[in-house]
Formats: structure tokens, sequence, C-alpha cells
């Protein structure tokens, strides 16, 4: 029988809401295919039409809860006026609120990543692209109204993001604070760093200056290193000329 | 010199921990010196110590800009338990608190309300026009028109409450005063724990608003719906803080009006309610151009007993009269020791402080003008406040004393003339 694409949209949302529901529960290992089809009202051959593996199917979850995040992102009254500051701030919340139901899969999901980190990598890719999009335009945005200046490495920015956030994520899950305020605090306080970095182009000039320091004091030398023999032997004579000099004096 | 910000509580614990090394060695030194010391001598010494240990103190709970700071404000809030030289370190370290961004204003209304500032009222204004304690305020409007003023708080500050006191209470060890501290601590920690709880200071607003019958005085209204643990709504008053009014130049008759007020309010909390606002610092006071007085931040609430009430009124006839008898009878009745209640007792301490005490209570009013009372107080205050034997009725005595010495400080400043005597005393009949 041929679904209607909205009717597979929807089998598809059943089976990762199933799929998240069912992971949490049982662990991601326990946790089988066959399992979250029948949660989701499925035989266990249609899920495979949706979701080759559970990998895929608790990736896409992911990328799910990044598109939420993105319409409460657009949802928001005024969200242009925010300072870059606010922005990431608000972004970082965001995602926290959007994960605040489902906090326990998406400590499964740190434990699988941690076990295959090159896989999660690949399978992560939606998630992240849908990341990027958001703190690209961000950053954009900022440099064009002017607010910071621009940042010459723009492009690593969604990658050290996304490291950032993965940090962020690691502190929540381990937080046992009430209403979780050590989070919100620890957002706020980074966050307002981060905008500090952004505003100064503060990684520009370190890696600036750390290249400054490695072309003048150590690559310049490399001659003289390899030239060790007659250079310092000279060097060696003049100063004992000098002293002798001196003591005669 | 750019100090690390001590997070977490083993470095937080370091930094109060050395303090309290660093002050214990101090006062080591001090207590090995005395017998050699002339009186003069051990008195400079003493105050010597006074301000390095301060210093020390001071600098230990600046760093760790937390809870620890409010504590020794409330500690030490102009005198109570401490020498001048802490109070004057307290006064530099300021409690602050990080402002909260916009994104954090709407995190802690969305997450008591479930809804956002903006959805709630007519208008909200995100950028706060002043500082609290422990969060921001911010101007708002509600759909009928009325402003109000919301108070939310920033979040986290309670986690970091139970880890200070903690700490202070060990570094209260070493310090003379530290019994009389450590009572007083306890107190300050249930004060604390209500003030983190706006609910609280909601409850105690209403019901401040609901007693108090003296004329002239405002009380902001509670808007309860939007009243909640960490956001607290209430309606705008008028008036000007002291600095700005005084700007205006009052006339006298005004100024003895905006004191008289002043005064009154807190005599009608403690004798009649039992229950008053023990924080009179001109942060909370807003004056207008009539003389009439509004109050604000209700955070800090301290109930009476009734044993109390009925003691103060007697203890202050009994330094009117200097009648030692009396006096102690009073001092019995407020929770001292009869072992304590001593000759020397009275001699070195209780009569010289109540003299100074009973110096308002000689005029028909007591006028503030001449600006040294409460400067003359502090010594008997500071001296008598280190008495072990007032560690009974310490946490009663220590607030009402700190509230009194609070409004003496701005009846000076205000330069005011005031009626004290017939508000505590039985009017004498002729004879």
């Amino acid at each position: 029988m041929r679904l209607s694409a909205e009717d597979q949209e929807r089998s598809r949302q059943r089976l990762l809401e199933a799929g998240v529901d069912i992971i949490t529960d049982k662990g991601f290992r326990a946790a089988t295919m066959r399992e979250i089809a029948r949660a989701a009202g499925m035989g266990e051959a249609t899920i495979y039409n949706y979701f080759p593996t559970k990998e895929r199917l608790a990736y896409a979850a992911c990328a799910q809860v990044q598109r939420q995040v993105i319409e409460r992102l657009k949802a928001y009254p005024d969200f242009h006026e925010l300072t870059l500051r606010e922005q990431i701030q608000q972004l970082i919340e965001t995602e926290l609120t959007c994960w605040q139901g489902q906090r326990e899969f998406l400590r499964e999901i740190f434990a699988l990543t941690w076990q295959s980190p090159f896989g999660a990598a690949a399978h992560l890719s939606e998630a992240r692209a849908l990341l990027d999009s958001i703190v690209v335009e961000l950053i954009d945005a900022a440099i064009e109204a002017g607010e910071i200046p621009d940042q010459p490495f723009r492009d690593i920015m969604p990658r050290l993001f996304w490291d950032y956030l993965t940090g962020i994520f690691a502190y929540w899950l381990a937080d046992s604070s009430d209403h979780f305020d050590n989070t919100t605090r620890l957002v706020d306080q980074t966050s307002a760093i981060i905008g500090d970095v952004l505003q100064t182009a503060l990684i520009g000039k370190l890696t600036d200056t750390a290249l400054f320091l490695l072309r003048t004091h150590v690559l310049g030398h490399f001659s003289t290193l390899t030239d060790t023999g007659g250079t310092l032997r000279e060097r060696a004579l003049k100063a004992k000329r000098r002293f002798m000099e001196r003591s005669d004096g | 010199m750019a100090e690390e910000l001590a997070t977490g509580k083993l470095a937080r614990a370091g930094t109060l921990g050395k303090a309290a090394a660093r002050i214990a060695a101090g006062e080591m030194g001090h207590r090995l010196k005395r017998p050699f010391l002339s009186t003069e001598a051990q008195q400079a010494d003493r105050a010597a110590l006074d301000n390095a240990n301060a210093r020390r103190l001071f600098e230990a709970l600046s760093q760790l800009r937390g809870t620890a700071t409010k504590l020794g404000q409330m500690l030490g809030m102009e005198l109570g338990v401490l020498p001048p030289a802490y109070q004057r370190e307290l006064e530099k370290s300021f409690y602050r608190v990080p402002p909260l961004s916009r994104p954090l204003v709407r995190k802690v209304v969305e997450g008591d309300w479930g809804i956002a500032p903006e959805a709630a009222f007519l208008g909200f204004d995100y950028e706060a026009f002043a500082a609290a304690s422990i969060g921001q305020v911010h101007h708002a409007m509600l759909t009928d028109g009325r402003k109000v003023v919301v108070k939310v708080q920033y979040p986290g500050v309670r986690e970091a409450m139970a880890s200070d006191i903690a700490l202070l209470r060990n570094l209260s060890r070493p310090l003379p005063e530290g019994p009389l501290l450590r009572a007083a601590l306890d107190e300050i920690e249930a004060r604390l724990a209500e003030e983190v709880d706006f609910r609280i200071e909601a409850e105690n607003t209403r019901l401040l608003r609901s007693l108090i019958t003296t004329p002239h005085v405002e009380i902001p209204q509670v808007i309860s719906p939007f009243s909640t643990e960490r956001v607290l709504t209430t309606t705008l008053l008028g008036g000007q803080h002291l600095d700005r009014w005084l700007e205006s130049d009052p006339p006298q008759d005004i100024r003895d009006r905006a004191a008289q007020a002043l005064y009154d309010v807190f005599v009608e909390c403690v004798r009649v309610h039992g229950v008053a606002h023990v924080d009179p610092n001109p942060g909370n006071i807003l004056f207008r151009e009539d003389g009439s007085i509004g109050l604000l931040d209700f955070g800090c609430v301290k109930r009476f007993p009734p044993h109390f009430r009925k003691a103060m009124p007697r203890l202050l006839a009994a330094h009117v009269a200097i009648d030692k008898e009396q006096a102690f009878a009073a001092y019995a009745e407020l929770g001292v020791p009869a072992d304590r209640l001593t000759d020397d007792l009275y001699e070195r301490f209780t009569r010289p402080f109540g003299e100074w005490s009973a110096e308002p209570l000689r005029h028909a009013r007591f006028d503030f003008g001449m600006g040294d009372y409460s400067a003359r107080g502090m010594p008997f205050l500071q001296d008598l406040m280190r008495q072990d034997s007032f560690a009974g009725a310490a946490p009663d005595f220590v607030f009402f004393n700190r509230t009194i010495y609070g409004l003496t400080k701005i009846f000076e400043r205000l330069g005011a003339r005031v009626a004290i005597r017939d508000r505590w005393l039985e009017p004498v009949s002729a004879g």
C-alpha cells in the first residue's frame, strides 16, 4: 500500500518518538528495531524503509531536535535586536530547552558517540549542518552590522561552536543543581567570554602572535642550527676576546 | 592586580581557609604580645589587628563575589557585631551579582510563570533600571495601566549560599567575636533562605502593608499572579533616595516629618506587631516632597518575640534612670543568663552603653543635627557586642541595635529632630 508523503512523514515522526522512548528506557545497545517498530505501530520490515540502522534513527532524532531549535529561534520576538553574546546565550538556552524532555536520550547519544566517534561524526552530519547554519548566520549578521570585526578564522567558528555546545551538554548531563542553575551560570559566563573573544577577534590575534613568534624566533634560526660548528665557535672566540680585553683594562 | 574568580567549593574554601589561617596567625601574635603591652598600646595593637583582619577577611569575601559578601554586609552592616575597621571594609566590598542578560531575564521569568515577560505585561523594559542584591529590577506596566517594578533573581544564588555560610562560620572561629557571630549567623542563615525565595518577601510585604497604620508611610502592593519564587512584581513607589532628595534641600519641618515617620513605623512594627523591616538603609527608603516616605525591600524582616517587646521599653527606662536592678531585670527578661549579670558587667559596659542609649530619651525631641551621636555610640556598641554574656539574647539584640543605629545615621544625614521619648516611656504623671 502506497502512503502519501504526509503519512510517510507522520510514520517517520512516530518512529523517531518511539525510538527516543525505547532507547531512553532500555539504553541504546539493548533497544531493538523490532521493539521500536512495534511501539510505533509498524511492522519490523517497514522500519527499515525509513531507517536502515538503529544509529541512523538515533541521529535522525538529534537532527529533529536541531530543527526544533531553529523553529523556536525564528519565533523569538526581536531576536535580531539581541547582541551577539545574547544570541549565543539564547541559542544555547534554546538547545537546552529543546533537549530538556529528552535528557536521558541525549546521555545515550553521548555514550554512543564516545564508543564510535568516527561513525558519529558521519551520521551526526545532519544535526551538525543545521547547527552550523545557525552559527554562520549569527556571526555573519554581527559582522555585517559592525558589531564584531571580520574574523580571520570565521570558517572554523562552527566547528568551535559545536565543541562548545558539546561541552555544555556534557556539563548539563552531570549537573545535579536545582533547576540546573549551575549550567545556566556556566552558559551565562562562557557566552560572555565568547562574545568578548569574537569582539576582539582574539583568535586571530592569538594565532597571529603565535605565527610571529614561530617565524621570527624559530624558523629564522634553522640555518644556525644546521651550521652550528662555524657560527658557534666564532661567537665563543669573540666572547673570549672581549673577556680578555676587560680583565686587562 | 587581576584576580581569578574562585569558583567551586574547594577554591572558595582555599580562599577563605587561607584568610582564616592568616587571621588566626595575626590573632595569636596579638595574644602573645598582650601581657607586655600597656593599655593604650594594647588598644592600638588591637585596632591595627582589626584593620589587618578586616582587610584579610574582606579581601577574601570580595574575591568570592557570592553570598559571602552579602553575609558580611548583613553581619557588619554598620555595627551590630563587628569593629569599625570591618565595617569600612564591608562598605567597600559591595555585593555584586552579574547582571542578567536579556535571555537570562526571559529564562527566569518563563521558568516561573510559563510565559515570557512581554506576554505578561502591556510593556516590559528588558533593560534593568537598578541592581538588587541578588538580581535586578525592571520597569513594566500592567494591562490596567499601573506601573510596576519587577525584581528578577540571578539563577544559582541559592546554590552558593549554604556553603558560603559554612565557610564564614569557620572563618569566625579565631575571632574574639566568634560566639556572637555564630549566633548571629544562624539567624542570618534563616533570613537569607527567606531572601532567595521571593514568595516570602511577597508575603512579608503584604503583611506589613496590611498592618502598618503610621501616617505618611507607603508600602508597595504586591501583584500576586506575577510574584513567584524568583520573580517579584510590586507597584512602583514615587520618591527619591536620600542623597538625591537632600540635593533639593528640603525644609526642616519636612525633614523632621520624614524622620519621624521612619522612626514611628519602626517602633510600631517592633512594639505593636512584633515584625519589622530590619534593613532601613538609604537604599530601601524613598523620600517625597511632602515628607512622606516609601519603604522598599522586605526580603529582610525580623520577628521580635513578645518577651523582647516587653523588655525593651523597660530596659530603656532603666537606662534613663541609671538603675542597675531595673536594667538587669530587663536583661534577664531578654534572655541574658543570671550568672553574667555582674557588677563588673554593669560598670564596664551596661552603664556607659545605657547612658548613650538614654540620651535621646531625655528630651521631648532629640536633635540629630549635632551629628556625632552615632559615632559616639560605636565603641560602646562594639564592646557590648563582644560580650559573650549577650549570646543568649544575641539575635534580637543585634538586629534591634543594628536597626536603631541605621536609623540614627539617617537622622543625622537629615539633620532631623525626632520625638523618641514618648514612643517608649510611659508619661510621668505630675505630682
